[in-house]
């Protein structure tokens, strides 16, 4: 027993440098955390809070209040507005933007940072340019694609529309990716008898997960923040996405159902936050791995 | 025994790249689903069309059965503009009967007949579409009798009606997308901002819906006849407008001693100074929006300073009453004011009214009626007026408001559809008038006989004055393109918000000028 905690002994005698470093380290993390956490515990608050508190001036915004907690506003969410359909319609279009976008950014970016050919890395730039055009000078030419196309009020016009933005960034970001993998890899699967495409599917796709999972993750969240092409696209009810639906409803002018907003927001924003923690490794190694070669 | 657990437990446990690769397929079902539905004939999902919004926390007061009409008391001209706001309210502390249900009050009368049989000769036409934008309504029982009307108007006439709502500051862009697509809805209300001279190639000429409509009706009033007329044409046709109250707290005047609200800008400048010292100031918005277009314009009309020429031909923005104004302008901001307004949009001053600090603000009735349920405390102790007279020989009491119109696009499927749609929803007038309690102010002459719909309340019972009293942008003249463009660049609250940031009235009244005779230029007006 005396063995025992003698060897304990230096754990428990942490020095105080050590001890230091850890409080500074975690009163550092605290205060990220309280940062990136306190709007969604304020929008948490709102959705169950009395109007008549809400306005109050002299009600902490922080914590409820004398009138407690109310279900009024997420009620009015579910029951007078169409925001399941909205939460599903955001589901599916950004699922079909990620796979869109895998289809075409993958292959894009394996071309270019890896065919070896002329002009590769001006086009990886010249690609990438094309997503920092603003989507605002963007909709007018493009609205006259999407209704050509016969799309126009149609979930299909997000569904086309978001790729354009969508694409250029995943195809920079995957050609980045892929560069971090050593062409002896490829090559030595070629050397054992794989066809290019072979050794890309055996060897490249595996290593790429990462990579892959980031640009999906990518996708899927422009979709889900677009406004521009979502609101001027689409304007029925029953076609309109989450970040435009609780919007057009319950802004009325000069009146805000802040409760409500709240908890659209809430609602369709912490399921994919818990979600994303699950590829969170990923997402870093995929972000990050072109950045050392 | 227990490796074997151990074995089958981490075989059947989810390992996160079992879970990735689930997560994987089931994305790519659910997308290949997706795109191929929403690409498809039908467009979008097949899902049922949700209710639409009616977030009906806020229902306007509705008429009480019982209450009398009020003696009509004599129509407010503007030489008797000055008259105490009180005096038109028989009871200032009474409050509205309870509220009906909207939807009764509501009631769709799709089938109801016609006053006179004047109608234009577009018929709607059996088994044609109608697709209708319309805006958000601040008043949200106006959006649930809409949708319902619509619904009734579409079956009476077997026409398939679809009515859409967007937020009203989205509308612009929406309809610079229709535009430039030629696709979208075929009927649609502006909102605030008119923009028909901006797409006057791309709408129906309305003529003779304004000319039926009128001659049922007994004419249109002095603000909607040249609202919408572009070349002569009837571009877009007022639906109503939007009479701009002051909303006021009485317990904070009456502190500082005024049993009422003040019938002159000066007492009304003494009154917010006194309230602001005991931290209740006042607030009209220094910002480009639709309030800060038309609280400003309230000011400068109410003392005279004119936008223009009444032919509409010449720029007078430049004037001595038009200095004086932004000279009230900035004392009001400096002694009465609080400095949130430059970071307002139409939203800020109501939430400053609902937090129980502001004093009085200028806004639509919305404001007041949205508090009956998100402040009570703040409703029981507000009311409305008129706004004030301005000094001077050319002082008088004016009230700047918005107003919205219908239009047509040319692509519509049935143009002559979408007209019979309108004339019939002007027949509904005592209807939208009793379910938004008067916020949607009729532009016609005969709607406004006494005792009105919607306003039989004692807090709304002012309103029934305020025919003379209102004015949309551009006054003296009418309503033209390059007034449009004033308005829609919000030029008259960027000049009261110059003056008071302290470039001065005679800089922010020549900045004013230069900018009217630029756009008036542009447009060639004059």
């Amino acid at each position: 027993m005396a063995a025992t905690a003698a060897a304990y002994q230096p754990r428990q005698s942490m020095s105080t440098r050590e001890i230091r470093k850890r409080v500074l380290v975690y009163a550092g993390l605290c205060f990220y955390a309280f940062i990136a956490g306190l709007p969604v515990y304020w929008m948490f608050i709102t959705t169950f809070k009395p109007d008549q508190d809400l306005y109050n001036l002299r009600s902490f915004p922080l914590f409820f209040n004398e009138r407690g907690v109310t279900w009024d506003h997420v009620s009015l969410l579910f029951n007078r507005t169409g925001y399941w359909v909205w939460i599903k319609n955001t589901f599916l279009v950004s699922a079909a933007v990620v796979l869109i976008t895998l289809i075409f950014a993958v292959p894009a970016g394996y071309a270019l940072a890896r065919l070896r050919f002329r002009g590769a890395e001006s086009l990886t730039i010249g690609i990438f340019m094309t997503y920092l055009v603003p989507t605002t000078l963007l909709f007018l030419p493009l609205v006259k694609v999407i209704s050509w196309l016969g799309l126009f009020d149609k979930l299909g016009a997000l569904i086309v529309a978001y790729p354009t933005f969508t694409i250029p960034f995943c195809t920079w970001l995957m050609a980045g990716f892929f560069k971090t993998i050593p062409f002896e890899i490829e090559e030595a699967a070629m050397v054992d008898g794989c066809s290019r495409v072979g050794a890309i599917v055996r060897v490249i796709m595996p290593l790429s997960l990462a990579g892959m999972l980031t640009v999906a993750i990518f996708a899927f969240t422009l979709s889900m923040q677009d406004f521009v092409y979502a609101l001027t696209f689409v304007s029925s009810s029953d076609q309109k996405v989450v970040n435009i639906g609780v919007v057009t409803e319950l802004i009325r002018g000069d009146v805000f159902y802040w409760g409500s907003l709240m908890a659209g927001a809430l609602i369709a924003g912490v399921p994919v936050a818990i979600l994303y923690s699950f590829f969170l490794d990923y997402f870093i190694k995929g972000i990050t791995g072109g950045a050392v070669k | 025994m227990e490796s074997e657990t151990k074995t089958v437990l981490s075989r059947n446990s989810l390992s996160r790249r079992r879970f990735v690769r689930l997560a994987g397929l089931v994305l790519i079902g659910g997308a290949t689903t997706s795109l191929l539905a929403a690409c498809g004939g039908g467009g979008g999902t097949p899902a049922k069309p949700a209710e639409p919004a009616k977030p009906a926390e806020s229902k306007p007061a509705a008429p009480a059965a019982t209450t009398a009409p009020a003696a009509p008391a004599a129509a407010a001209k503007p030489t008797e503009a000055a008259k105490p706001a009180e005096a038109a309210k028989p009871a200032a502390d009474a409050k509205p009967a309870e509220a009906a249900k909207p939807a009764e009050a509501a009631k769709p009368a799709a089938d109801a007949k016609p006053a006179a049989q004047a109608g234009p000769a577009a018929k709607p036409k059996s088994g044609a579409s109608l697709k209708i934008l319309m805006w958000s309504h601040f008043v949200p029982a106006y959006d649930e009798w809409f949708d319902k009307y619509a619904t009734a108007w579409g079956e009476k006439n077997k026409v398939d009606v679809k009515v859409d709502h967007i937020r009203n500051a989205d509308m612009p862009a929406r309809l610079a997308a229709e535009s430039s697509a030629g696709a979208g809805h075929d009927l649609f209300e502006f909102q605030a901002v008119l923009q028909a001279a901006t797409y006057k190639d791309k709408l129906v000429d309305l003529n003779d819906v304004a000319d039926a409509v009128g001659k049922k009706y007994g004419g249109w009033t002095d603000i909607a006849k040249s609202f919408g007329l572009v070349d002569g044409q009837q571009k877009a046709l007022m639906t109503y407008a939007i009479l701009q109250p002051h909303i006021y707290r009485k317990d904070y005047f009456k502190e500082v001693g005024y049993d009422k609200f003040p019938d002159d800008y000066p007492t009304l400048l003494e009154a917010s100074a006194k309230l602001k010292e005991k931290d209740h100031p006042c607030g009209l918005p220094l910002a480009n929006c639709n309030d800060g277009n038309h609280n400003w314009r309230s000011v400068l009309y109410s003392f005279g300073g004119a936008e223009q020429s009444a032919d509409g031909k010449k720029v007078t923005i430049a004037s001595d009453e038009t200095l004086a104004a932004l000279k009230y302008g900035v004392e009001l901001y400096n002694r009465g004011m609080t400095d949130e307004v430059f970071s307002w949009d139409d939203a800020g001053n109501n939430r400053f009214l609902l937090s129980g600090r502001g004093s009085w603000i200028d806004n639509a009735t919305s404001a007041y009626i949205t508090a009956k349920s998100q402040a009570p405390d703040v409703y029981a102790a507000s009311a409305i007026a008129l706004n004030p007279a301005g000094p001077g020989s050319k002082g008088a009491r004016r009230n700047g408001v918005d107003a919205n119109a219908w239009a047509v696009w040319k692509w519509a499927n049935d143009p002559d559809t979408a007209k019979a749609f309108i004339v019939d929803w002007y027949d509904q007038w005592q209807e939208w008038g009793k379910v938004t309690s008067g916020y949607n102010s009729p532009p016609l002459l005969d709607m406004w006989k006494k005792p009105m719909p919607g306003l039989e309340d004692p807090d709304f019972k002012i309103m029934e004055d305020w025919r003379e009293l209102s004015f949309v942008a551009g006054w003296q003249g009418p309503f033209h393109s390059g007034i449009e463009e004033i308005n829609s660049t919000f030029v008259i609250p960027n000049m009261f918000a110059r003056a008071i940031r302290g470039e001065g009235p005679e800089a922010a009244m020549k900045w004013a000028e230069g900018e009217y005779t630029r756009i008036f230029k542009a447009h060639n007006v004059g």
